[in-house]
């Protein structure tokens, strides 16, 4: 096992602890809009750096590019969704208030 | 011993029959349950067992607490004759203790696992083994899914009956901001084709039908989000999805009963054309179930 792979576990391990913090933020925080921010975060960056770990383990192949077109459509979608439910809670709750 | 249990598990159902008070039938379904689990982990299937196990707790749990809210339990409970209780106590603990001693010596069988993986290429063909499973060695299955799919869909399309026949209001208050509408623009196009591509490469790549067809569906939701289009027709849609899944039962039937006879079964061609068609199939039925299903929730007109 060379440094890289070595690396790569490492930064697997990372990303499970990112998640894992994640999924203790959403049961911690009370709010919707704070557990939407922990829940958009674990999409983001914890699915991110165990991609980018999985890709150091494997080094340059067909298997690390299609893991990079995932990271791409998921840095591209995941903050969107994130923002389409957010800005109509946002409006849901405006119109209860008025 | 698996035969002396079958015979006391036929034995306690007798009692569910014929039992008058509603409470006492819930804990002698909960006993059965319990000694149907026990079998199931005698024949070695210790998923399953766990499975019933789990159910039976639920739904015995489940029937007690509505029992309490429609009888008003509580008084009841003060009139209870404890000493009655002694001898289904001493039942359940001796059942237990069966579990726990049978529990650590059953083994899963996975025989039937090793011969799907090692025959599914000659047998139903394609390089996926699920597909190989839900195309091939469990059909049934895959026609009571569908079937169950589409009672949920006319289910839900005929309790969410509404008679007003406008486009509701509710459901134009929440407007997408603009670098929302831009981003689903782009990745409208991409969405058809990557169910298409799901479905074509069901039989040799992850994916299938019921993945490829949320896909298509997801292209009329992202099409309606985006541009504010809603023209299918939700009635011809319902009677598509039915024809959808009479041809599904036809062709699985006519497989069923005539191809697994004949030599034509093992061609690869036969094989590839198979695979595909059920997957266009069953893809086809599940993007017109949850269109349907969006439609009759934004749109209400049927």
């Amino acid at each position: 096992m060379s440094i890289i792979q070595i690396v790569g576990h490492i930064v697997v391990v990372f990303g499970l602890v990112f998640i894992a913090f994640g999924i203790v933020g959403i049961y911690r925080f009370g709010e919707f809009f704070q557990r939407l921010l922990v829940a958009a975060k674990i999409d983001t960056v914890g699915t991110f750096t165990v991609i980018i770990g999985m890709i150091m383990i494997h080094g340059l192949s067909l298997f690390s590019a299609r893991l990079l077109l995932i990271i791409g459509i998921i840095m591209f979608l995941g903050p969107l969704s994130a923002h389409i439910v957010g800005r109509s809670a946002y409006s849901v709750e405006k119109e209860d208030d008025e | 011993m698996a035969y002396i249990l079958v015979a006391f598990w036929i034995l306690c159902a007798l009692p569910i029959l014929f039992e008058q008070r509603i409470r006492r039938m819930a804990i002698y379904l909960g006993i059965f349950s319990l000694i149907t689990s026990i079998i199931f982990l005698v024949f070695g299937a210790p998923d399953v067992a766990l499975a019933e196990a789990a159910i039976s707790i639920f739904s015995t749990i489940f029937f007690i607490t509505c029992f309490e809210k429609h009888y008003n339990f509580a008084e009841g409970l003060k009139k209870i004759n404890w000493k009655k209780l002694i001898i289904p106590a001493m039942f359940s603990i001796g059942l237990i203790v069966m579990v726990l001693r049978i529990a650590p010596h059953a083994e899963a069988s996975t025989y039937v696992m090793e011969q799907y993986l090692s025959y599914f290429q000659q047998d139903v063909g394609g390089d996926n083994p699920v597909t190989a499973i839900y195309l091939g060695y469990r059909l049934y299955d895959t026609v009571f899914e569908a079937l169950m799919l589409m009672v949920s869909v006319v289910a839900i399309s005929h309790l969410s009956w509404h008679k007003e026949a406008e486009v509701s209001e509710e459901s134009r208050h929440i407007q997408l901001s603009r670098h929302a509408r831009n981003v689903i623009r782009i990745v409208c196009p991409l969405l058809p084709l990557f169910g298409i591509y799901l479905i074509a490469n069901g039989h040799q790549s992850p994916g299938g039908g019921f993945q490829g067809g949320v896909a298509l569906a997801a292209f009329f939701v992202c099409r309606y989000m985006t541009y504010g289009i809603h023209d299918l027709p939700i009635k011809r849609l319902l009677i598509g999805e039915k024809l959808v899944l009479a041809s599904i039962i036809i062709l699985s039937i006519f497989v069923v009963f005539i191809g697994f006879h004949s030599q034509l079964q093992y061609v690869p061609m036969v094989q590839t054309i198979y695979l595909i068609t059920m997957n266009a199939l069953i893809g086809i039925k599940v993007a017109l179930g949850f269109v349907m299903l969006f439609y009759r929730f934004i749109v209400e007109r049927m």
